[in-house]
């Protein structure tokens, strides 16, 4: 964690993120963006491990954004992070509950989201080959907003939240056993 | 025993919607192999039509008729090869040959190329035991490009004569196929005769297309496109005039299905919530909402009378289906066989529903509404999808065989089957289309 807050402190060169670890500061708040939107904001590294963070004005019309590639987090994290969390999360046979494993994935990107303000999530739902397309279509609308829901929890503004339902349309694995369609119940979370 | 018949079709891409998708790909072809009929089939006699002149005919036009007959299940067409003759004129038949064939029926005709380019197409059928002439039919001047509907509208008149029932042989499928080039998916919606021959593109598109459904009259196809990176419910019609997206609310858009009048189809929005099932007035767009439940409630299908639907509904856990009767908003549970019943679909002549059904493994089941006898009519891996053919008297369904999305042809009785594919890709969700011309009972 520390790790990549570091990396992507260092990368959004100072956007803000280091308020979401003050005491009492709650998700991506507004005041935030508007102050951004008006000028570079600096932070001093040194005092993050105090929650306290002084952060002072520099001199800057603005920064040149770098587009993403739609379905990359692109440079915002780093590959460590993503090792230890990839983006997506599984579930059982016509089942739309996360399981505990997934509420770990996606407390992990909410906090990512908390602390990037300016990074929107789209959650894919995706079900196996089985049984009747348009149903599947549903069910993998209702696994990624159980998955929004969760975001939601940790604090993730509804607004920075799109959920897709692709149903089996999109398998991850193209075969047709037990183990292809245990890897396509699933929703993918995209940032841009 | 099953035989193959590989089609082989020079591509006619009449409608082609510039979508900027994808360039022009060559069309693939649908392969049928016949499963042998169910042991009563009657034997009949097709003997080749003749051909006036010396030109060559460019549809084999007693051939045609000669598969369909044995496609459906309930005819066992003679090889050509072991005729005892081949007459060309009633007063030529020779009747006692036939009869020692055990054939009860023969079918005849003549060809006749005319000057302009056009043909004149003849047809008789001959019941061996009266002797007599029961069908004699002409069609004059047809194009080249409609002989082989031509096939199968004498395939649909000699069906109706010999079983009681309109043959649904004029008929066209809609589908979509799916190929996998590189790192891309192309996905394309086709029409084809009810044969598989002749199938022609009328959307391609490197998203998913889901879910066709053919207006009552023939003209639209409604469908689900994810062209804009999510589900819309788009209308387009056959001949290139119009195409319109319907729905693109947020959340799902899906299922479409036509109420039999044409004047509104029943869709799936998940806009409010969660998925549900409306009503749109396709003259004034007005959306009726006719689910309202926390549970998954999708895949409409209008009773024939338009004046309930049957859906799918998670309420109890699993799929089940359910019927709506729309004056009043009674809903009764319908199927109670196994622990997953969805997509139901109801048969053009209202006597049966036929559903996806799972007990163990995706088959087509079919509820016969009268009696309320269910029974599962396929051995399918991976079946789902059911199409009734416009006779009531055929299903056409996806499943899976040899690790590829095929569609089958199976008779409401089971006792026939077919299977469709394309040779290279997967080919999905059929849908079955109305009749052509509407049949004289």
């Amino acid at each position: 964690m520390r790790l990549t807050k570091i990396v992507l402190t260092g990368l959004l060169l100072g956007s803000l993120t280091a308020c979401t670890t003050m005491p009492g500061v709650d998700g991506a708040s507004t005041d935030d963006r508007r102050t951004s939107d008006a000028g570079l904001l600096d932070r001093n590294q040194q005092s993050a491990d105090e929650g306290v963070e002084v952060l002072s004005l520099s001199d800057s019309q603005g920064l040149e954004g770098e587009t993403l590639i739609q379905g990359e987090i692109g440079d915002l994290l780093a590959d460590e992070a993503i090792r230890e969390f990839s983006p997506v999360i599984y579930f059982g046979y016509d089942q739309f509950a996360i399981d505990e494993d997934s509420m770990q994935t996606l407390k992990y990107y909410a906090n990512q989201m908390l602390e990037n303000p300016r990074l929107l999530l789209s959650l894919e739902g995706h079900t196996d080959e089985r049984g009747s397309p348009s149903y599947n279509l549903a069910l993998g609308e209702k696994r990624a907003k159980s998955a929004a829901e969760v975001m939601m929890l940790y604090g993730v503004n509804s607004d920075r939240i799109t959920v897709i339902s692709f149903g089996e349309e999109q398998p991850a694995e193209l075969g047709h056993d037990e183990s292809a369609w245990d890897k396509n119940r699933r929703v993918e979370l995209r940032f841009n | 025993m099953k035989s193959v018949f590989q089609i082989k079709k020079s591509l006619i891409t009449l409608l082609f919607f510039s979508l900027g998708l994808i360039p022009h790909v060559v069309q693939a072809n649908l392969v049928i192999e016949i499963s042998e009929g169910y042991e009563n089939a009657l034997p009949i006699a097709v003997i080749p039509f003749q051909v006036e002149g010396s030109t060559s005919i460019p549809e084999d036009i007693s051939a045609i008729v000669s598969h369909n007959l044995r496609r459906s299940g309930r005819f066992s067409p003679l090889d050509k090869n072991v005729l005892p003759s081949r007459p060309t004129q009633v007063e030529d038949i020779i009747f006692e040959q036939w009869r020692s064939k055990d054939v009860d029926h023969l079918i005849m005709g003549h060809i006749t190329p005319r000057p302009n380019g056009l043909y004149d197409v003849e047809m008789r059928l001959v019941d061996v035991l009266r002797r007599k002439q029961v069908i004699g039919k002409r069609w004059r001047d047809v194009p080249r490009q409609q002989l082989r509907q031509v096939a199968h509208q004498m395939s649909d008149e000699i069906y109706l004569e010999l079983t009681g029932i309109p043959g649904a042989f004029n008929t066209r499928l809609a589908y979509v196929t799916m190929k996998v080039r590189g790192d891309e998916r192309h996905y394309t919606l086709e029409v084809s005769d009810s044969d598989g021959h002749n199938p022609q593109p009328l959307l391609r598109s490197k998203m998913p297309i889901m879910s066709p459904s053919w207006s009552p009259d023939g003209r639209k196809l409604a469908y689900v496109s994810f062209e804009t990176g999510r589900s819309n419910v788009v209308v387009q019609n056959l001949d290139g005039s119009n195409r319109e997206v319907l729905a693109d609310f947020p959340g799902i858009n899906s299922a479409p299905s036509w109420s039999p009048d044409g004047k509104s189809l029943a869709i799936t929005l998940s806009k409010d919530g969660n998925a549900d099932v409306f009503i749109m007035n396709l003259q004034t767009k007005a959306l009726r909402k006719v689910t309202r439940h926390w549970a998954i409630e999708t895949e409409a299908a209008w009773s024939i009378d338009g004046k309930s639907l049957y859906f799918n509904s998670d309420r109890r856990g699993q799929p089940q289906i359910f019927k709506m009767e729309l004056d009043s908003g009674n809903v009764t549970r319908i199927s109670f066989q196994g622990n997953y019943n969805a997509n139901p679909e109801t048969s053009p002549n209202g006597r049966y529903l036929a559903m996806v059904h799972s007990n163990n493994g995706f088959n087509v089941g079919l509820l016969d509404l009268y009696t309320n006898e269910f029974n599962v009519l396929t051995d399918a891996f991976l079946g789902e999808s059911p199409s009734f053919a416009p006779n009531s008297d055929m299903i056409v369904y996806a499943m899976n065989r040899n690790n590829k999305g095929q569609l089958a042809v199976v008779s409401v009785d089971g006792r026939a089957s077919q299977i469709l594919s394309v040779e290279d890709g997967q080919v999905r969700e059929p849908a079955w289309g109305p009749y052509r011309v509407q049949p004289n009972k």
